[in-house]
């Protein structure tokens, strides 16, 4: 080969004209597509975080739009509902079109349930009403439509043991069963249906009216009683506040923890991409071109995980909305989700993706580009700048939540996106503080803490979403269980799920609840005393109940002309003044703290005054007597009365206790009225029914829950639960990450002799670390916000869910030790990074 | 006017007692068309020498000129202009992105600085096609070998109207054959009139220079003509 040099020509001086706007933007865009494609496993962790959060975003959105009923299950379309006990129909129904126009009524007649204490509703209504349609839904069969036919909802024919085309006997008379209905608004409402006009003994009657309350106010029904006016449409438009409020909520939370992930996902991209970032520097790329190449990369990586996290989110929707529907009690339309909500928080993910790669990217376009072609991260930025700024912000979302009176959207929303930045960064000041604790610690501990101060950038964001997971849960605990004490008489409902109580006689019988029993116009006999008791044992065995708890009242035995057994109970009143006459409003009949009652309970002689004459469970007693019929005339001083949590919060289960020393003091006896069955899970309908088929057979009735559950309790334990889990997850994530990073370091460390105990150790250090930190600031973050959202009443925290906060605070990081341990496993051996 | 000039150039690292000294008043020019080879030892300030050069470091004194222009009078963005469309650099890794194909990387440079995607991608063919690579424009980074790598390295720092090339060890991952192929490219590119500057351990490499810089602790300590190698029995012309 013959080379021959020409003599080079001057080279003229470059040009330096900026470039035209927007410049390269096609190959970044490029690049950052093809990193998607190509290296999408290595960006599948940011993917699905991405992915998991919008998904999760779009489930919230529809339970919370949908958790509550919009009251037509009890309203249908009509704006005020009356309702009118032992009516005169016609008089009735004729009175009330001529005051409101259009009326829809239906007619009610109570149906006895053998071994109940709760009767069925028999209803008279037209499935096509004008008002009340929405309140009925043919599920099988067909409407009952002339004399004679009926149709009945799941529950009824269970209890009633009832199929289309069998027949029903009803207070004196037959029908027969042509379809099977519910109330889709109010899954829970159990009632059989005739058609109108078809009612023999009506016990109510209601009436469903366009017009307004003020206007129903007013009303007087010839016939009847009118027992309640209620008006719709305030409390709908409070709800559409409410249910905005909390769609709100739950985007602003979700896509905040959201922009947490994606900044640690696209810190530790831009910290793989340091060496390709430094070279695209190197032959040229300008700060912002750096800076578009890892924006380009968080828009596409948001896109794709929007797109996908919105389509899993409403997968997820549509399989669980069947068995959502039996949570919340009523029939949901699956499209019946804010659309709007969820594009906009489709939306807001890619840009919250977008603006969380940015940070990243300013960080890798300031970067010296030797540091960067090296692969060297930048030190660590002095912990307490961030602290300064996130204490500031903190105090910036406190005063904001405080300022927003539970109302204003605007401020609510600012002060939670001011509350998590500053918990973002005074996550740095956390792991700083960590890693100078590790001084003496061993080898592997110290190695894993310091290298979270190291990557702070990282190990911040994560634990920032970590926290905000803690956060989340927390602020449901502690609110739940606030909520729970602030309600403590009437939270609970009538009973637990795994309990039931027979009666013999309810002393504190309402609306529901009457006495069904041995005696009318005296007190129970031994003998009917004995049968009861052994009727009690019989069920208590069919239900596997763990024995049977004896209820007794405290009984006044001497004389009181006038008056029925019953009302020869010692009971808990408030003494009132009427046009000068004095009497008692009675509050509650106390069941006697018997030993059997007191160890039931778990309540220690102790923990009991010794001068108490009243334990229980409600707060709304203080201040009240103890009224002893014989002794009514006395207006003494209040009764000495303790209030404990250690009593159950349910309106028919022993709630309220008279001492033995306060029985025993006023000349009270003991008399057997009931005894409580407890399982160890919750009761079967074939359960309930076979107790009550025995109930009847020896004269009594039993009571079981008629609510839903616990929703209280067993929100604060799902919320405790949930949220540990998604902060193990973001752990576990975010320890691999770390871990992965720093493979090299854990090749030396191998080399130097570290055995597979040392490595594991390193990795458990290091999920525990970021645990302990993400519970200790989720839960006080939790503490700020709940603090500022009740400024105005604070004791309403005073009952601190400890149970949960201690699974929280000390249970996570147990669990991220153990979980680190088991799963640290060495990352393969990286012998040369590509460039990526 | 010379196409680099460093005149009194240092660098330091650090402050206080961790202060290292890379580089102590170093004055070098390269004229177009000459390839200049550094050698030294590890630590002597060679890469420094070169990342300054190539204004990817502000030197801590001194003065660095490229074409005439005098970097420390350029903002970031005005150097980053120079380095697309004046500055080649070979790095000793490749560092090509491995979501590009050979063409598109080697494109880069003058797709960031705006120029038209299809002006870009014929510039670059041509750039691939002297070197040999036609047929390889297509292939992604993680397909080529080696030396296949380091020519389309090669290839993106010469695309374009470039004025000086910087060749950090560019044959350092290669083996000998293709190690020799490579500076043989650097050679034939400054023969095209561009300054070259190749740091190198190899002398049989530094052999292809016109000149061979020693360094040591920071300061040059010699430097020499380029040794009659074996190319020059093939060269028939004025060779210099």
């Amino acid at each position: 080969m013959t080379t021959t040099l020409a003599a080079p020509a001057p080279a003229p001086a470059p040009a330096l004209a900026p470039s035209p706007a927007g410049a390269g933007r096609r190959a970044i865009r490029r690049w950052a597509w093809r990193l998607l494609r190509r290296e999408w496993r290595q960006q599948l962790l940011v993917l699905a975080l991405l992915l998991t959060a919008v998904a999760a975003t779009t489930v919230g959105l529809g339970v919370v739009v949908n958790v509550t009923s919009d009251d037509q299950g009890q309203f249908g379309t009509a704006t005020t509902r009356i309702d009118i006990s032992n009516p005169d129909l016609g008089p009735d129904i004729t009175a009330a079109r001529r005051a409101f126009g259009t009326v829809e009524a239906i007619e009610h007649e109570n149906v006895p349930v053998p071994g109940s204490i709760t009767p069925v509703d028999l209803r008279g209504q037209s499935p096509h009403g004008r008002y009340g349609a929405p309140m009925l839904q043919l599920v099988s069969g067909s409407w009952p439509t002339g004399a004679g036919q009926a149709a009945v909802t799941a529950s009824v024919a269970s209890t009633f043991g009832l199929k289309i085309g069998g027949s029903w006997p009803v207070n004196g008379r037959t029908l027969r069963v042509v379809g099977i209905v519910e109330n889709p608004k109010d899954l829970q409402d159990g009632f059989g249906l005739v058609a109108p006009g078809q009612i023999r003994s009506p016990s109510g009657l209601t009436l469903l009216t366009g017009a307004s309350g003020t206007a129903a106010s007013h009303f007087r029904a010839p016939g009847g009683n009118v027992v309640s006016i209620m008006s719709n449409g305030a409390s709908a438009a409070q709800r559409q506040r409410l249910q905005a409020l909390m769609v709100l909520l739950l985007a602003t939370i979700g896509l905040s923890f959201v922009g947490l992930l994606a900044v640690a996902g696209f810190t530790v991209m831009a910290q793989r991409r340091l060496r390709a970032l430094g070279m695209i520097a190197a032959i040229g790329a300008t700060d912002r071109q750096v800076r578009r190449v890892m924006l380009a990369n968080g828009a596409a990586v948001g896109t794709v995980g929007a797109a996908a996290g919105t389509a899993l989110g409403l997968a997820v929707w549509f399989a669980l909305r069947p068995a959502f529907e039996h949570v919340v009690g009523h029939r949901i339309d699956p499209l019946s989700i804010p659309w709007w909500a969820v594009a906009a928080a489709a939306s807001l993910a890619i840009l919250t993706a977008v603006a969380a790669s940015w940070w990243p990217a300013r960080s890798a376009a300031r970067m010296p580009i030797v540091a960067a072609l090296s692969g060297r991260p930048t030190p660590p930025q002095p912990a307490h700048r961030f602290a300064v700024l996130g204490v500031g912000l903190a105090a910036l979302g406190f005063v904001l939540l405080v300022l927003a009176h539970a109302q204003h959207t605007v401020l609510i929303v600012t002060g939670i996106v001011a509350t998590t930045g500053g918990m973002l960064l005074l996550a740095p000041l956390g792991i700083r503080a960590l890693a100078v604790t590790a001084r003496r610690a061993p080898v592997a501990v110290r190695l894993a803490l310091r290298d979270l101060a190291r990557y702070q950038a990282r190990s911040g964001a994560a634990l920032a979403a970590a926290s905000l997971a803690v956060g989340i849960a927390a602020t449901t605990a502690i609110n739940a269980a606030a909520q729970q004490a602030a309600d403590r008489t009437l939270s609970g409902g009538n009973l637990p799920v795994n309990q039931l109580v027979v009666w013999l006689q309810d002393p504190n019988g309402g609306p529901n609840l009457h006495a069904v029993a041995a005696g009318t116009s005296s007190a129970p006999s031994p003998a009917v005393i004995a049968r009861a008791r052994g009727a009690a044992e019989s069920i208590a065995r069919t239900v596997n109940a763990h024995g049977t708890l004896e209820l007794d009242v405290a009984v006044d035995p001497r004389p009181v002309p006038g008056t029925v057994p019953q009302d020869h109970y010692a009971s808990v009143a408030n003494p009132v003044s009427d046009q000068g006459r004095r009497g008692f409003n009675v509050l509650t009949t106390p069941y006697l703290a018997t030993p059997a009652v007191l160890d039931f309970y778990r309540i220690p002689a102790a923990r009991t005054d010794a001068n108490t004459d009243i334990l229980t469970a409600r707060n709304d007693l203080t201040g009240m007597q103890l009224l002893v019929p014989s002794e009514n005339s006395r207006f003494g001083q209040p009764a000495l009365i303790q209030t404990t949590t250690l009593l159950p919060n349910y309106t028919s289960a022993p709630n309220t206790l008279i001492t033995q020393r306060a029985a025993t003091a006023h000349g009270l006896v003991p008399q057997p009225v009931g005894w409580l069955l407890q399982t160890a899970h919750p009761l079967t309908s074939a359960q309930i029914t076979d107790a009550q088929h025995r109930a009847t057979a020896a004269g009594i009735a039993v009571e079981t829950r008629t609510a839903p559950g616990d929703s209280a309790q067993k929100l604060r334990d799902y919320a405790t639960v949930v949220g540990a889990l998604i902060a193990l997850g973001v752990l576990a994530m975010t320890v691999g990450l770390i871990r992965g990073e720093t493979a090299n370091d854990l090749r030396t460390f191998t080399a130097a002799g570290a055995s597979s105990h040392t490595r594991r150790t390193l990795t458990a250090a290091t999920a525990a670390a970021l645990a302990l930190l993400g519970g200790i600031l989720g839960t006080a973050g939790a503490y700020l916000a709940l603090i500022a959202w009740h400024w105005r009443d604070i004791s309403y925290l005073d009952h601190p869910p400890y149970a949960d906060l201690a699974v929280l605070v000390v249970g996570l990081p147990i669990a991220a030790l153990v979980g680190g341990w088991l799963f640290g496993r060495s990352p393969a051996t990286i012998a040369r990074r590509p460039l990526e | 006017m010379s196409a680099l000039e460093l005149s009194r150039v240092s660098k330091v690292y650090g402050s206080g007692a961790g202060e290292v000294h890379a580089l102590r008043g170093v004055d070098l020019i390269v004229e177009p068309g000459e390839l200049v080879a550094v050698m030294g030892p590890s630590g002597s300030g060679k890469s420094t020498l070169l990342t300054i050069a190539g204004s990817l470091e502000e030197p801590s004194r001194g003065e660095v000129t490229v074409g005439g222009l005098p970097l420390s009078r350029l903002s970031r963005n005005e150097k980053a202009a120079l380095r697309r469309r004046a500055i080649g650099y070979v790095f000793q890794d490749f560092n090509l992105l491995a979501g590009l194909t050979a063409a598109e990387n080697v494109s880069l440079p003058l797709e960031l600085d705006g120029a038209p995607i299809r002006t870009a991608r014929a510039a670059a063919l041509a750039a691939l096609e002297r070197l040999d690579l036609a047929g390889d424009a297509d292939r992604f980074p993680d397909d080529l070998s080696g030396g296949e790598r380091q020519r389309v390295a090669i290839a993106r720092a010469v695309v374009g109207q470039r004025h000086l090339l910087l060749a950090d060890e560019p044959s350092g991952a290669l083996d000998s054959v293709n190690g020799e192929s490579v500076m043989r490219l650097v050679r034939e590119t400054c023969q095209a009139g561009v300054a070259g500057v190749v740091v190198t351990h190899d002398a049989q490499l530094a052999s292809w220079a016109d000149r061979v810089v020693f360094l040591r602790d920071g300061r040059i300590v010699d430097q020499t003509a380029r040794p009659d190698g074996p190319e020059s029995l093939l060269e028939t012309g004025p060779a210099r």
